[in-house]
């Protein structure tokens, strides 16, 4: 069961368009990188 | 030190005293902490290495249970950053955020835990905030009860994207014992034989496979997820090369 306060980055069209899965990475969506940009994007973290 | 854990624990110019925690490193033992998701007592006591015992208490709860392998990495990290924690504590310094991503977010919620309920009453008026990014799932229904009500009124997140497998892990099961006490699932035998004929054998076919298959797949996973890995855990362990198991739950 997780836990806490949920801060929900939706994975959306655009964001899929973006970050295509290389089938070799399992772990891609995992990355700083995708966080940060639907941080960036979503709750305008600068 | 143990499974990889690493922390940094640092003093913020507005006077805010950080931990944060590292998440998986490329390393087996950092890992196996991942895969070791049996579940235990949120309450008791683990002897680290032969000389030092880690006494935990991380939900009021008793019903409370967290993943064996993100306690494991608890007891090492406040181990670590306890004596960088207690010197701001003790000039006045009552704001802590614990922080983490991946396997980091995980020990967030414990450590979380861990700090309110060692030093918030020593302390009053400290207010420990959480930030778990990309965390997976730290224990039970209770024990995240516990961390959300110790946290609440927006003290404690997690941050997911919903594409992320981590999150989503490790896998879990819910049997039919699963429940607080007064629950009619626990006990639906009782309702369902004052049913009639049909009724009651359809019923009681439906409920039987519900309960077998559950207790099944919880038994596989204890197997597969606790003792299993819990044996290669004491093998790569920095720190010590004995398993880890809560030797007495404390009240």
């Amino acid at each position: 069961m997780t836990a806490g306060n949920p801060v929900v980055l939706m994975a959306d069209s655009a964001y899929h368009a973006t970050f295509e899965s290389p089938g070799a990475n399992v772990s891609y969506h995992h990355m700083y990188q995708p966080y940060r940009y639907l941080l960036q994007k979503q709750y305008a973290l600068k | 030190m143990g499974l990889f854990n690493r922390c940094e624990a640092y003093l913020r110019s507005d006077s805010v005293a950080i931990v944060s925690l590292r998440g998986t490193v490329n390393q087996l033992p950092s890992w196996l902490e991942n895969f070791y998701s049996g579940m235990v007592p949120a309450n008791g006591s683990m002897k680290l290495n032969d000389s030092t015992t880690y006494n935990y208490h991380l939900a009021n709860n008793p019903n409370a249970l967290v993943h064996v392998g993100s306690l494991i990495g608890t007891g090492f990290l406040s181990r670590q950053y306890e004596p960088y924690l207690e010197a701001p504590l003790n000039r006045g310094i009552r704001s802590v955020i614990v922080t983490g991503f991946s396997q980091g977010g995980a020990l967030t919620f414990l450590n979380t835990s861990h700090v309110y309920y060692k030093y918030s009453s020593s302390y009053p008026g400290l207010q420990v905030k959480a930030y778990a990014g990309a965390a997976p799932k730290p224990g039970n229904l209770y024990y995240a009860y516990d961390f959300d009500h110790i946290t609440a009124n927006g003290w404690g997140y997690r941050v997911v994207n919903t594409a992320d497998w981590v999150p989503e892990t490790p896998v879990s099961v819910q049997t039919v014992n699963d429940f607080v006490d007064i629950n009619p699932i626990t006990d639906a035998k009782a309702t369902i034989n004052k049913q009639k004929g049909a009724t009651r054998i359809a019923l009681k076919h439906i409920y039987n496979r519900m309960d077998k298959a559950s207790y099944k797949a919880m038994k596989t996973l204890t197997k597969h997820l606790g003792r299993d890995v819990g044996k290669q855990e004491k093998r790569f362990c920095r720190s010590c090369k004995h398993r880890h198991l809560p030797t007495a739950a404390c009240t």
